[in-house]
């Protein structure tokens, strides 16, 4: 699949040019035509702050410090301005349905509120449209709640107007951040549904953003793990969830609850915690965490390298082409079920 | 569009209505400068009460009043005594109890009717009977037309008072049966034989604009009286405003100057007549520690008039005695006051209780003369151990204080509207000495003296008496005797200042340069 | 858009006016029986003969007692006539019908003022939040909020009508053209002191709204500019600033009596305080009327307006 978008070496930065803070550095991706690529980490771990990066949408006070985001657009990788693909080329969905909907626009108003700044859709288009968009996204009653205000929706209806409004503008690329965590699991599922369908009838990649595993191998091609920052794995998700090749990956896939773990006993967490912005060590960020880590870990520089026997790519010096005392790729895995709920 | 835009709109919003049409106003104030117009704009701080004569009683009724209506007598420019007005000359027959008017034949009204004895009759009954003014007049039992310009009016009592009296704001000559109309009609668009026709009233109130326009039926007619075309008078509460709008051209003449406004301008700008206003003090013996006439007598000898007068320099002096001076018949009490801080304190302990004193003192504080003149006056008792506490209020309350007799110590301004003394003698007689408690006996023995002859010396032995006793009771001690001036723009000719409030707007001239 | 229950809710406030006016009515009455100051002094002066101040004091109704004299002027304001002005020339209607209008004038102006003031100085502000631009807007509304009126309006006389002659030097106009260029000035020194409160308001709505998730969703979806920021900033930072502005304008109200004064215009403000100071209890009583009546309408206008802005808002 020929790429769409891509992220080459971010860094984010915050706080004073002197002494800057960053809190995300050397992060890369590639996502391609039609392919759901999930992005996943802890809180903390830069992914929200990643996915605004690609829509140029930073909160205050944090800033783009290097890297190149490139959009295909006529046959080739162009870097591009925010300002071009906004609401043409790269849309975004937000967590909050609460917070994300204009409570003073009417649903029907906003969804469109894009493509008529955009496109210069008139207002008797824009009213039908709008409709259309919502039939689209499974709301029970298009017409009538074009009309609604948001505040007189449930947050799984506001969800899906969210996406509606990301999808008027015809985007190829949906940026979703963590659109499901606000929501109740059945809704949940909903979501995830309609991402799924709408993925395949229009044909759209998509960028999702999540803590949550499971969400992560319901609808996504691909997957790159974060952690403090930096993307320590990528690779298929298939592969990536079975065989990882990175000990935080396999710690994580560990911790997760499924219908067979056991539930008499805690689950199976990664000792200590992941470094806030400020304290990240240097080398590799995980060493001091890690079960397998060696003296060279902390004089590591960060690279995503191949992996001998995977299609994955993965940042470990003991596992990727690195030079390093290769780790058992077994001891890395077990004991680790055979899949996940 | 953004919000640089809305700001820019704005400030264009602004600039053009700023700039369609030009600036107001005349030339500079200068003595060659010209005014394009020939009509009078007025400045004033005070509005009319009405625009009845029996509702006349501030210094926007007394100036405006004469404009319109015409008095039977007015007052000499100098303030020495009457002259003709529409009277051109009247007999007094004190053992018949009578005054006989004869009136000129060319008066006329500003509808054209020509002012006749039966005008002039009716107007008597009119102020006699008015409800607010009217007991003024009690001394007139009745007024006949014997002829077609003559009226003999029959006293209650003798009189010499009533010349005087023509002269007032209240005098105003109407209509034979206000020419047919109710009085409500007829006040709303009045009809008078001044120099003057009424044309409008607007906004009655603190910023009203009256305006008026030549009377060509006047009787100074024939001389060219009066010499504006339109009278314009813009009354507004701010002085400082006031001001400004005099030196943009846009008044003409401005009334009640203070002297604060009048330092601001060139002297040949500003014309202020002799003092003719008293500022006193009033003492209420009915209380306690101010009944001992020793304390009263003190305090009057502790104060610096200097002092006091040169708040408003160029504007006050002294006073010498309580009543307003260059008024006819005004003379100084024998002793004029001197200022003895020794003697003050003698006659503090010449008290019968020496304890220290604490007054109080009630006075409009609005005014800066009135509140500054109060703050000396605490520093100066302060040196004789009288310890003074300040009362600012407004005026209505200063009123209220007095006539309910509770009050320490006040300030108020009787001052003079007509050429003769009698008239502030009469307001310290009737208000201020029932109200501090003084023995009116004597006061009310030399006013009947004095307003029932014809002889100035007379007059002027029993206002000396008056005053000399004012001075041993000491309830109602005199401060300084003021000034208020007039601002005249440099083009303004044919303008005198009296000592009254009112003045000869017929007299007046644009200098129009044509 | 309107639907029914904005109706009702409109007639109920209106409703509400009238025990809310009457109690207002009540007070001030109240008040003025005990303030000291007699009004028939006022009226003729206090060397009048005390037969004068008794025969004034009849005709103004004031020999009766007070519970009556109250009634029989609710009976009177009930048939429209507010009596006459003490001294008895004008008829109180007259002067609230002659002086409303300016005052009217000078509210609206200033209003405008005050809207585009604080709007233009709350979107600079609010570009850049504790940066040179905002710290310096700041300090100047501190300056605006200190400042008196009455020197600022002579200060702008001074300064601006008496140089270039491009507005008149106090007073009003007898044209809708003239009348306009009289208020500027006014209005302009009302609303300095009125202005940054709204302003502090706004920006901080401004901020907070540009701040929040649904600006940055609604520019992810290529709104942009002033689009961008009317429907996504504007709108929902309008929505504190509009009742504020509901109760600044009675703060107007009250700055306009100083205002007048200083320019001398004929309003109601002026009317109010001289009557004040005349005890003239019959103007007084009307203006407390209009007065009343115009803080209810202009608060049930702020309402009607911050529930047509936010629906979540319930009426």
């Amino acid at each position: 699949m020929s790429p769409l978008l891509r992220i080459t070496d971010l860094v984010l930065e915050t706080g004073p040019a002197a002494a800057p803070v960053r809190p995300v550095s050397h992060v890369g991706f590639e996502v391609a035509h039609g392919e759901a690529f999930g992005l996943v980490g802890e809180s903390g771990s830069g992914k929200s702050l990643t996915l605004r990066a690609v829509i140029g949408l930073l909160p205050e006070g944090v800033r783009q410090a290097g890297g190149t985001l490139e959009l295909e657009r006529d046959g080739a990788m162009r870097p591009y301005r925010f300002a071009e693909v906004r609401g043409r080329g790269i849309g975004m969905v937000f967590q909050e349905p609460m917070t994300a909907l204009n409570p003073t626009m009417r649903v029907g108003d906003l969804v469109t509120a894009g493509p008529r700044a955009r496109y210069g859709w008139s207002r008797r288009a824009a009213r039908s449209r709008a409709v259309d968009l919502l039939a689209e996204v499974g709301m029970p009653d298009p017409k009538a709640q074009a009309r609604m205000w948001p505040h007189q929706l449930s947050g799984g209806l506001r969800q899906r107007v969210m996406i509606a409004m990301a999808l008027a503008t015809e985007p190829s690329v949906l940026l979703c951040d963590e659109p499901t965590t606000a929501l109740d699991v059945a809704v949940q599922d909903q979501i995830l549904r309609l991402l799924h369908r709408i993925r395949t009838e229009r044909g759209l990649s998509i960028v999702f953003v999540t803590h949550d595993l499971g969400v992560v191998r319901r609808l996504c091609d691909r997957v790159a793990v974060m952690y403090a920052g930096q993307v320590v794995e990528t690779g298929r998700v298939e592969e990536v969830f079975t065989r990882p090749t990175h000990p935080y990956s396999a710690g994580l896939l560990r911790s997760m609850p499924t219908q067979d773990t056991p539930r008499d006993r805690p689950l199976a967490a990664i000792p200590g915690g992941q470094p806030g912005a400020g304290d990240r060590p240097e080398g590799c960020r995980f060493a001091p965490r890690c079960g397998h880590a060696l003296p060279a870990c902390a004089g590591l520089a960060h690279v995503l390298a191949a992996v001998p026997g995977s299609p994955s790519r993965s940042a470990c010096i003991r596992v990727a082409d690195l030079g390093g005392p290769p780790l058992d790729r077994e001891a890395l895995l077990s004991p680790l079920p055979g899949g996940t709920a | 569009m953004n919000n640089w835009t809305k700001l820019a709109a704005a400030i264009a919003a602004v600039a053009l209505v700023a700039g369609c049409g030009s600036g107001g106003g005349a030339g500079d104030s200068g003595t060659g400068a010209v005014k394009a117009s020939n009509d009078l704009v007025i400045g004033r701080t005070v509005a009319v009460d009405g625009m009845s004569g029996d509702s006349c009683y501030g210094a926007g009724s007394i100036s405006t009043m004469p404009m319109i209506y015409g008095n039977l007598l007015t007052n000499k420019p100098d303030g020495s005594g009457v002259q003709a007005g529409i009277a051109a000359s009247y007999d007094y027959d004190a053992s018949a109890r009578t005054y006989t008017f004869h009136l000129r034949e060319d008066a006329g009204f500003s509808n054209g009717s020509p002012v006749t004895a039966a005008d002039v009759a009716f107007s008597f009954e009119q102020w006699r009977d008015g409800k607010t003014s009217g007991a003024y007049y009690d001394m007139i039992k009745s007024a006949e037309a014997t002829d077609g310009h003559t009226v003999v009016v029959r006293l209650t009592r003798p009189d010499t008072f009533l010349p005087a009296l023509l002269t007032w704001c209240t005098s105003t000559v109407y209509p034979d049966r206000y020419a047919g109309k109710t009085p409500e009609e007829f006040f709303a668009e009045p009809i008078g034989a001044g120099p003057f026709a009424f044309v409008s009233w607007q906004n009655p109130g603190p910023s009203e604009t009256i305006t008026l326009k030549k009377n060509p039926h006047y009787y100074g007619a024939p001389n060219g009286e009066p010499h504006v075309d339109t009278v314009i008078t813009k009354t507004s509460a701010d002085a400082a405003q006031q001001m400004l709008a005099f030196q943009g051209g846009q008044l003409d003449l401005i009334e009640q100057l203070t002297a604060d406004e009048g330092n601001q301008l060139a002297p040949e700008q500003v014309r202020i007549p002799q003092p003719s206003q008293a500022r006193d003090l009033m003492l209420n013996s009915k209380r306690p520690a101010l009944a001992d006439l020793a304390l009263r007598k003190a305090i009057s000898a502790a104060i610096d008039r200097q002092a006091l007068a040169s708040v408003q320099q160029g504007y006050a002096v002294p006073a010498e005695g309580i009543l307003p001076t260059n008024v006819p018949n005004s003379v100084p009490p024998t002793k004029p006051y001197t200022y003895d801080l020794a003697a003050a304190k003698a006659l503090m302990a010449e008290r019968a209780d020496t304890k220290p004193v604490t007054l109080a003192i009630g006075f409009d504080g609005s005014s800066s003369t009135v509140s500054t003149m109060v703050q000396l006056l605490r520093d100066q008792l302060a040196k004789i151990g009288v310890e003074v506490t300040l009362k600012p209020t407004d005026s209505a309350t200063v009123y209220s204080m007095g006539s309910s007799g509770d009050f320490d110590m006040l300030i108020s301004d009787p001052s003079a509207i007509s050429p003769t003394v009698f008239d502030p003698i009469s307001f310290v007689l009737t208000a201020w000495y029932p109200w501090t408690g003084a023995d009116t006996k004597l006061m009310k023995e030399k006013f009947t003296t004095g307003t029932s002859t014809t002889e100035d010396a007379v007059k002027d032995a029993a206002v000396r008496a008056i005053q000399d006793d004012a001075q041993e009771q000491s309830t109602v001690i005199g401060l300084v005797n003021m000034s208020t001036a007039f601002a005249v723009a440099g083009y303004v000719e044919g303008f005198t200042a009296t000592p009254f409030l009112s003045y000869d707007a017929a007299a007046i001239r644009i200098r129009t340069g044509r | 858009m309107i639907h029914s229950g904005r109706f009702g809710f409109v007639g109920r406030r209106l409703l509400q006016a009238i025990p809310l006016t009457l109690v207002l009515l009540l007070l001030v009455f109240a008040m003025l029986k005990v303030v000291p100051g007699d009004p028939a002094m006022q009226v003729a002066g206090p060397r009048a003969s005390a037969a004068t101040l008794q025969a004034i004091r009849v005709q103004l109704g004031l020999d009766q007692p007070v519970w009556e004299q109250f009634l029989h002027y609710l009976g009177r304001i009930a048939t429209g006539d507010f009596g006459t002005t003490a001294t008895g020339s004008t008829k109180v209607g007259t002067l609230i019908a002659s002086g409303a209008p300016v005052t009217l004038v000078l509210l609206a102006v200033s209003t405008v003022f005050t809207v585009l003031i604080a709007g233009a100085t709350a979107l600079l502000a609010a570009r850049r939040p504790d940066g040179l631009v905002d710290r310096m807007i700041n300090v100047m509304a501190a300056f605006g909020v200190g400042v008196p009126t009455f020197w600022l309006g002579i200060v702008l006389l001074a300064g601006v009508a008496l140089p270039t002659g491009a507005f008149p030097i106090g007073g009003w106009g007898d044209t809708p053209a003239t009348v306009l260029r009289a208020a500027v000035l006014p209005a302009l020194a009302l609303s300095v002191s009125v202005a940054p409160v709204l302003m502090a308001s706004l920006r901080s709505g401004i901020v907070e709204a540009r701040r929040s998730e649904y600006h940055a969703a609604a520019q992810a979806a290529g709104v942009r500019g002033w689009k961008l920021t009317r429907g996504f900033v504007l709108r929902n930072a309008a929505v504190p600033p509009v009742s504020l502005l509901a109760a600044l304008t009675t703060l107007l109200l009250s700055g306009a009596v100083v205002v007048e004064s200083t320019f001398g215009l004929p309003g109601l403000g002026l009317s109010l305080t001289q009557a004040a100071q005349n005890r003239d209890f019959n103007v007084i009583q009307g203006l407390t009327l209009v007065f009343s009546l115009a803080v209810v309408v202009v608060n049930l206008v702020g309402d009607v307006l911050v529930a047509f802005l936010d629906p979540r808002v319930m009426v």
